[in-house]
């Protein structure tokens, strides 16, 4: 490093947004479990870094009305750990408990793995399952996402402007829905060669609501509209997750993989799309 | 950047690059010797310490994001030159063959039997989940967190 990095250290969210409009170059640190392998492989240059860290009000979590909010800040153990993920969105703390290690969850924050957008990370497939918005700042003006329809949007790639600051993720939970989270690596808690976020409704007997979203195999985590759309009015008996099954693993695209096959990872996407859809149907309340 | 860093109670005052990985303030700068790194990737666990108590891998923090906060390493172990219930229970069940991956294991089990003095063995699988050993196999590390969840429960050393 030629010079000594300008480093800042805000107190509050609008003092942050401030110094990044001056700043639109500058580096957001958060947990800096990503950035720091970053700035050691050179790819992101550390002239001015706004450490995030002292914005505590960004650390919450809170459940109202309906939905879960998770500020940015929040820790991937915080959400592993916190009670009230584990009531009203259990499928979100068992996506972060895939998460790396103790030490990586400890430090590692739901805003910062957004923005990475990593294609094989945990939480993508999880929040465009759920439909969750993701919402910035920046000094003049806020922004709302769509995970499922505008948030990743290609590899490494989320639509994140230079000014934003991602505050919060706002996911909509129902009490009638099961969840099912599969993912298969290389080992436990490696990143994913396929994850599968599913979720399941019925009423009188007869599925009223299918999501499923297939991560690690594409740029972005992928919807499997066809497949959901064909276990709406079924009774979700094992031959419809079957039939729904070979469907994913038919429409999902797959990308090459110097170290995995394409047909091997695209038989992997219907096996655990039919996992995932299974515990979905077993935690149906 | 003037920076103040607490490790084991001590604190000390650097002028730094912000920048700068923790584990080479504290290894290099600081001269906590315990601290080693391996990876320098955030895989291989050996340069974890606690922040705050909480164990973390300090080749992946900047020095300006930890600065103020409670930062232990395996120098604060031992109290009055004793080595601590842990340190003698991996002595005692040869937890370590060559010892460079053991200071990340000692902070990784001391933050673990801090939250839960009685972890069952996929505890303890889950929490050294993030550090490698490369010589003993990882039985006699496990041999050795129960053993010392058993010292500390019974106060012996």
């Amino acid at each position: 490093m030629l010079s000594e990095t300008t480093y800042h250290r805000p107190d509050s969210l609008d003092q942050a947004c401030n110094l990044l409009s001056e700043n639109p170059e500058a580096i957001l640190l958060s947990g800096c479990q990503s950035l720091g392998l970053l700035s050691k492989e050179g790819i992101v240059s550390l002239d001015t870094v706004i450490d995030l860290n002292r914005i505590s009000e960004l650390r919450e979590i809170s459940y109202k009305d309906g939905s879960l909010n998770i500020g940015a800040l929040a820790t991937h153990r915080n959400i592993e750990t916190s009670q009230t993920v584990q009531t009203h969105l259990p499928l979100l703390s068992t996506a972060a408990k895939q998460i790396a290690d103790v030490q990586i969850r400890n430090a590692g924050t739901i805003g910062g793995a957004c923005a990475y957008a990593d294609p094989t990370a945990d939480y993508p497939p999880v929040l465009m399952a759920t439909n969750a918005t993701v919402h910035s700042i920046s000094s003049n003006e806020s922004f709302e996402y769509s995970a499922r329809d505008n948030f990743f949007v290609d590899y490494y790639e989320s639509a994140i402007g230079p000014e934003e600051i991602i505050t919060s993720i706002t996911i909509p939970v129902s009490k009638n829905a099961g969840f099912g989270f599969e993912k298969l690596a290389y080992r436990k808690n490696d990143r994913a060669i396929v994850n599968v976020a599913a979720i399941l409704e019925t009423k009188k007997g007869k599925c009223t609501r299918s999501d499923i979203c297939v991560a690690g195999i594409w740029d972005t985590p992928l919807i499997a509209n066809e497949a959901m759309n064909s276990l709406l009015g079924t009774q979700l008996t094992d031959d419809d997750l079957s039939r729904a099954s070979e469907m994913s693993q038919e429409e999902i695209l797959v990308c090459d993989d110097p170290l995995i096959s394409v047909e091997y990872r695209s038989a992997m996407v219907g096996v655990l799309t039919k996992k995932a859809l299974k515990t979905a149907r077993e935690d149906l309340p | 950047m003037i920076l103040n860093f607490k490790v084991n109670d001590t604190t000390h005052e650097t002028n730094i690059d912000p920048s700068m990985p923790l584990a080479d303030v504290l290894h290099d700068v600081l001269g906590y010797k315990s601290v080693k790194q391996s990876c320098s990737t955030g895989i291989c666990g050996a340069c974890t310490i606690r922040i705050n108590g909480e164990a973390r891998k300090s080749c992946l923090h900047m020095a300006g994001q930890v600065a103020d906060s409670d930062i232990s390493t395996v120098e604060g172990l031992s109290k009055n030159g004793s080595m601590s219930p842990i340190q003698n229970a991996f002595i005692d069940n040869f937890s370590f063959q060559c010892g460079f991956c053991t200071p990340g294991f000692l902070m990784s089990t001391a933050a673990l039997l801090d939250e839960n003095p009685a972890p069952s063995e996929e505890e303890i699988r889950d929490s050294l989940h993030g550090n490698i050993c490369r010589c003993t196999g990882y039985l006699s590390i496990i041999d050795g967190v129960k053993d010392a969840a058993k010292r500390i429960t019974e106060g012996s050393k």
